[in-house]
């Protein structure tokens, strides 16, 4: 069964076009900095709405809830949890 | 390409000497692939998140150019978000509002309005380019210190 990071790391495979890959970085290392552009981080964030069934509300479309494996993991757990209480 | 009118440069040149005047500007240059790539996998998901219902219906209307007109409204976003260093991940179009093809207007909304007023801006001039591969787009504004709402 795979973690929530483990879904993250292979959307931002498919969908990060980054300059680094993405099994080199740990889950704190700065995306923006290994090359993940601002329209590849709406790809992600469309890639990780179908996969986790959540909706990001706009107040969260900064670039710190891209910022990172972990940053992602934590806004989506906030996410599902938004979502299982509605 | 927004234009300059004779009486908006003759108003700028007028006052100058009254107040300190600056530009603020941003760019942005993007692939079309980058945009392909969101419409293969996203289509109608993508279109509607990132772009308002003009722009859905230009390139519903115009298919064969429709990717190259997106990344110009993509980077025409991004280009104004940069020049008003907001820390959106995503260009929303519901902070940053274009309308018409040959003559871009931009309307600002929310955070973007407030960091416009803080800044002392109050018009911003777009100018969007294509080629097969990229497109590029440079936003102006032209700062009002008297106006300034904040810090420069």
């Amino acid at each position: 069964m795979s973690s929530i990071t483990d879904d993250i790391r292979e959307i931002l495979l498919s969908h990060g076009q980054m300059s680094v890959a993405i099994s080199t970085l740990d889950d704190d290392a700065d995306l923006y900095q290994n090359g993940l552009t601002s329209h590849a981080s709406v790809n992600v964030m469309l890639a990780l709405e179908n996969n986790f069934d959540i909706e990001f509300p706009d107040s969260m479309l900064r670039k710190s809830t891209f910022q990172s494996v972990a940053a992602i993991a934590e806004a989506i757990e906030i996410l599902g949890i938004e979502s299982a209480e509605h | 390409m927004t234009m300059v009118t004779p009486t908006a440069i003759s108003a700028s040149t007028r006052t100058s000497h009254r107040y300190s005047r600056r530009v603020e500007v941003g760019v942005d240059v993007h692939d079309v692939h980058d945009v392909v790539h969101a419409l293969c996998h996203f289509g109608d998901q993508y279109l509607t998140r990132v772009f308002n219902e003009e722009e859905i219906a230009h390139v519903r209307a115009h298919p064969l150019t429709d990717a190259v007109f997106l990344t110009g409204r993509y980077a025409a976003r991004e280009a104004v978000v940069k020049l008003l260093r907001l820390d959106n991940a995503v260009p929303l179009r519901a902070l940053v509002d274009l309308s018409g093809v040959a003559s871009v207007r931009v309307e600002l909304r929310g955070e973007a309005l407030d960091a416009a007023r803080h800044k002392g801006i109050t018009e911003i001039l777009l100018s969007i380019d294509h080629g097969r591969r990229f497109a590029t787009a440079i936003a102006v504004a032209d700062v009002d210190n008297l106006n300034q709402g904040g810090p420069p």
